[in-house]
């Protein structure tokens, strides 16, 4: 008999932190401005979790207004009509704006701080996807901390590559999405009481 | 009996709360509370809520003394829902605010205004995992529309004001004010202006136009049209435009639980509850009809059942609504409006003219005839003829508040009232033990009413220390016990969808409800059969002080007609004929 072949040890899919390539159809990419008010987080992601939306990404910041806060989501809306998103976002006080701009003109960036063995550094820059830029933060002896930056995509290939060739620790920060202003907008989410697109 | 005076709100003196450099957080609130209105107060003191209790004699508030927190919350809803005014609870830091949640949890979800104010343990303390912490302000994120904790005593009047607002505008909800001790005790020497939003707090504008022309446009074309109505057309007083709009199309209405008393039950167009414990003849029509107008209501699966099944042949469904999330949410309306119900349907009213539809009415009166309300006649006390008699000792003013089970949709379909806000229910949460006190609280709002809670008696036991608030504070509500001896649904349940075991729904042990009112200090009586049930009705009514009438009932008794589940609205099951 012959014993069953050993599978390589894999990541089952949407477990290896990149985000992608997970269920693309259902991700949403909403952008959320927020009062800044002590608690405001906890609001936005307890309303995402009990109305069955996985949160893939968050990034949060200051924005141009003062007292806004500034909130990328990355959202699995999983089964769930995803224009409850913007509708149930919209119902909380302290949010100020919320719009869905998946399908819009959005420019989305990510950001990764790397940490890799110093001599690693220049094949790995060598190979970033078209579109990812490196730079050199601190150099510290043996070991290099690297920035590497641009639209998501690409740059969860390039982590997924530096995973595979060097030794490197990295962390990313989830895609910053802005939808340029002036822009067509026509596929952006309406506010209340409209229709996701 | 020890009895608390109650108030007299002419001879109190007005708060005088000028702002000296002793004014403290407390008096800042009780001063806010009174601002917007506030007469009545429900609540329990404990350790971090002390400095509030300390200054409230000061205030012409009435606090009605309750013995657990979560009666406190459904007397504040339960004086919401028969005011139409906020409702107001109090209570201590860790398990006295946690125990306010299942309360703000049925409030929030049937769009009652209801604030509740916390004690919290000295801000330094918090997240220290201090003596009776509690993070309620997470704990109550989800059944609540907003909440504050407050750190400086400046921001007292301005957070209460907007918590008031915020609790009453729109869709209306639940809004939780949590204040430490120290910021209680904190005196001030100047007040924060109103909280400033970049997006302000407020209704929807009016419903758009162009939509309410295409719904015209519907309904005038229809053959078949019918409406459905909830809750949200009481709250906007949109009850006698919805009259006016069912009689200009002919259509027949049903009601949502929450919707009982929207439109007049003796109408001819009236059908009565809709859903999975709905009338035959509604759920007949539902499924018939070709365009179908949801207003004021969610559509939530206890309305809908199989939703696949869900009006198949309308070939148009129009819902209205004042938030625009239960907009497509469950039902996928193709004509979805957002607004307030009165405006919306004043407009249609406006834009229609009257147009009769005998074929379609023939129909439904044939449904109304093929598939009437029936109930068992087998010598045993009925629900149906205790829950008649109670309606007949009760005049146009008087509330009813049918707690949870059976005895809540016997309650509703028996309803003979036609204005809404005086039958009163836990519809979204449909939570048990809920009627005891939420009469009480509508009693506090109309002292000189008959109200009467109806109750089977499981619910009944879960806040029947309630009974002592009631006795306490002069509330004479007359609480209806139909006592089956059972979780009466459950078994109902177990019965048709769960293979006929009976696990767990049979009280072997019933207080014996007589001594127990007696020991609250109420008046108790108990009823066996049918000749009893006046006398003890006219008794209990006589009493000037609460009352419980335990009423022995049939402990077979069922709901019908009921759809089963996972079944579809036209696949009621009715009752045997006996």
């Amino acid at each position: 008999m012959t014993p069953p072949a050993i599978a390589a040890p894999r990541l089952a899919p949407g477990t290896d932190g990149l985000t992608t390539t997970r269920h693309p159809g259902r991700i949403r990419l909403i952008s959320v401005r927020v009062e800044d008010r002590r608690g405001v987080l906890q609001r936005v992601t307890n309303l995402l979790g009990r109305r069955g939306f996985g949160i893939e990404t968050c990034a949060v910041g200051p924005s141009a207004e003062p007292g806004v806060v500034a909130i990328s989501l990355r959202i699995d809306a999983g089964t769930q009509a995803h224009d409850q998103i913007v509708k149930q976002l919209t119902k909380l006080i302290d949010v100020v704006s919320v719009d869905d701009i998946t399908h819009s003109s959005t420019v989305e960036w990510s950001t990764a701080l790397v940490d890799l063995r110093s001599d690693e550094v220049d094949p790995a820059f060598a190979r970033l996807p078209s579109g990812v830029g490196g730079q050199v933060v601190r150099q510290a002896g043996p070991r290099t901390i690297a920035a590497i930056s641009g639209p998501p995509g690409p740059v969860e290939e390039a982590l997924a590559e530096l995973r595979l060739r060097s030794s490197s620790t990295w962390i990313c920060s989830g895609p910053l999405a802005i939808a340029p202003a002036g822009g067509d907008g026509s596929d952006s989410a309406p506010g209340p009481g409209g229709e996701a697109s | 009996m020890t009895i608390t005076a109650t108030i007299d709100r002419e001879t109190r003196p007005t708060p005088a709360v000028s702002l000296t450099p002793g004014t403290t957080g407390a008096e800042l609130l009780l001063a806010a509370l009174v601002k917007e209105g506030v007469d009545t107060v429900f609540g329990i003191p404990g350790g971090a809520n002390l400095p509030i209790y300390q200054h409230l004699p000061d205030f012409p508030l009435r606090h009605v003394l309750v013995r657990h927190e979560q009666g406190a919350a459904h007397m504040a809803d339960g004086y919401a829902r028969a005011s139409g005014k906020v409702g107001v609870c109090v209570a201590t830091s860790g398990p006295g605010a946690l125990n306010l949640i299942t309360g703000l949890a049925t409030a929030h979800f049937d769009s009652v205004p209801v604030v509740a104010i916390t004690g919290q343990v000295a801000a330094a303390s918090i997240g220290t995992d201090a003596f009776q912490e509690s993070d309620v302000i997470g704990s109550s994120l989800s059944v609540t529309k907003h909440s504050y904790q407050i750190l400086d005593a400046a921001d007292i009047p301005g957070v209460v004001h907007e918590a008031f607002h915020i609790a009453r505008t729109g869709r209306p909800g639940a809004v939780l004010i949590d204040i430490p001790k120290d910021v209680q005790q904190q005196r001030v020497t100047g007040v924060a202006g109103p909280i400033q939003r970049q997006r302000p707090h407020r209704a929807p504008g009016r419903p758009d136009p162009d939509q309410l022309i295409q719904a015209a446009g519907f309904l005038a074309a229809a053959e078949r049209p019918m409406i459905l109505a909830g809750r949200g057309v009481a709250i906007s007083g949109g009850q006698a435009a919805l009259r006016a709009l069912a009689e200009s199309c002919d259509a027949p209405v049903g009601t949502t639980l929450l919707g009982t008393g929207i439109f007049p039950s003796s109408h001819p167009l009236a059908l009565g509850l809709v859903g999975f414990m709905g009338t035959g003849y509604c759920n007949r029509s539902v499924t018939n009809c070709d365009v179908l107008l949801m207003v004021g209501m969610r559509a939530d699966d206890r309305v809908t059942c199989r939703l696949d099944e869900f009006a198949p042949r309308a070939t148009h469904i129009i819902h209205i609504n004042i938030d625009p999330a239960e907009l497509g949410k469950t039902v996928k309306a193709d004509c979805q409006i957002v607004g307030d119900a009165r405006a919306a349907l004043e407009a249609l009213v406006d834009l229609l003219s009257s147009q009769p539809r005998p074929a379609w009415r023939a129909q439904v009166e044939a449904w109304r005839a093929q598939h009437p309300l029936r109930h068992p006649d087998n010598g045993l006390l009925q629900p149906q003829e205790v829950l008649a008699a109670c309606y007949n000792r009760l005049g146009p003013d008087d509330i009813t508040v049918a707690d949870v089970g059976l005895n809540q949709i016997w309650a509703a379909v028996a309803w003979r009232g036609d204005r809404p806000g005086h039958f009163l229910n836990s519809g979204g949460q449909g939570t048990m033990g809920f009627a005891l006190p939420a009469a009480i609280g509508a009693q506090a709002a109309y002292p000189d009413r008959r109200v009467l809670s109806v109750s089977g008696e499981g619910g009944f036991v879960m806040t029947v220390q309630e009974l002592a608030t009631a006795a306490e504070s002069h509330l004479p509500v007359k609480a209806v016990v139909l006592n089956n001896r059972q979780l009466g649904m459950v078994r109902q349940f177990q019965d048709d969808f769960y293979g006929g075991v009976r696990s767990q729904v049979d009280h072997l042990l019933t207080p014996d409800f007589v001594m127990l009112a007696r020991a609250f200090g109420c008046f108790g009586e108990v009823v066996h059969q049918s000749s009893e049930i006046g006398p003890a009705l006219d008794a209990a009514f006589a009493h000037p002080g609460p009352a419980v009438v335990d009423f022995q009932i049939d402990p077979n008794a069922n709901v019908y007609p009921i759809v089963p589940l996972g079944k579809g609205l036209s696949d009621f099951v009715e009752c045997p004929r006996s």
